[in-house]
């Protein structure tokens, strides 16, 4: 028997005794237990603020702009009350507006951070 | 029966049967690799949950072109490596002396033969026993084991060549080599 033979035939040998020999058999539970730690790796904590939450606000927030545009070039064809506009400008109103946009990018800001996908 | 791109779709929603399916299709595979990277059934099971782990954060750059099977046993090998470093533990061929040293009956069952190839891979480097069961029992080409342990394609065949050459030594003495040549021959 040659060498190219004699080699197929250990090869086949071997692959014979592999094929018999099969594979170990895997714990049980083991998709289990990969399942638990997927799921505890993708549990992350979502903003509080849906995006649904940042599309209003800053619809809202564009409106108000067109508004105020809008009262600075004639009164009278005003989309806001002057009343309105006034209780929206006074200085109250425009800190709580702005603690709640701060506040509010905060919540991303920590979401993104831990790599949560955003509801909505 | 699913095929695996549905699986890999079902896995990219987080779909916790799709992941359950495809951990149990693919389980033996991945924890063979790590066994006979590793040799200890504590670490391969962990081996083994971290290439599934590892396997579902990078699903989504699996392209798809080549066979899944082949990639994710490129994560299992390179994770049980890893790890196999990190234990700052390597196998000796020196072992193999060892092994064969002891006397041994003859095996007749399957389950004496196959704990004869085990202690057999065991006296070989962790790596070489890792590419000779995906040639053998996976029936992988040398390409395809060249893309799973990242070796190049000429270290891949000096290994096989190692490894089938020790092997078939270790295995002479203790094998009847009639029976499961009269059994496995054409």
């Amino acid at each position: 028997m040659d060498d190219a033979a004699r080699r197929l035939k250990e090869d086949r040998q071997l692959r014979a005794l592999f094929q018999e020999a099969g594979y170990h058999q895997a714990p049980a539970g083991l998709a289990d237990a990969v399942l638990a730690k997927s799921q505890v790796r993708s549990r992350k904590e979502a903003p509080l603020l849906p995006k649904i939450c940042w599309w209003t606000g800053g619809s809202f927030v564009v409106f108000l702009l067109l508004a105020w545009l809008s009262q600075g070039q004639a009164s009278t064809t005003s989309l806001v009350p002057a009343p309105v506009l006034e209780f929206l400008g006074s200085p109250w109103t425009t800190a709580a507006l702005a603690v709640a946009v701060l506040l509010g990018a905060l919540d991303l800001f920590l979401a993104r951070r831990s790599g949560a996908v955003l509801p909505g | 029966m699913v095929d695996d791109a549905n699986l890999i779709a079902g896995c990219l929603d987080r779909d916790p049967g799709a992941v359950r399916q495809l951990v149990d299709r693919y389980q033996q595979l991945v924890y063979t690799v790590a066994m006979r990277v590793l040799r200890d059934p504590m670490d391969a099971e962990e081996s083994a949950q971290d290439s599934f782990i590892k396997a579902l954060d990078k699903l989504h750059t699996f392209d798809g072109r080549g066979r899944f099977s082949t990639w994710l046993f490129s994560i299992a090998h390179r994770t049980a490596i890893s790890k196999l470093r990190s234990r700052k533990r390597t196998g000796s061929l020196d072992e193999l002396a060892d092994t064969s040293a002891e006397p041994m009956e003859s095996p007749t069952t399957p389950d004496e033969r196959r704990e004869q190839l085990d202690r057999a891979l065991a006296a070989l480097p962790p790596e070489d026993a890792s590419i000779l069961s995906l040639f053998y029992l996976e029936e992988r080409s040398v390409a395809e084991i060249v893309t799973i342990t990242g070796l190049t394609a000429s270290n891949v065949k000096v290994k096989l060549h190692r490894g089938r050459h020790k092997l078939l030594t270790a295995l002479k003495d203790h094998l009847n080599d009639e029976l499961w040549t009269m059994r496995h021959e054409d």
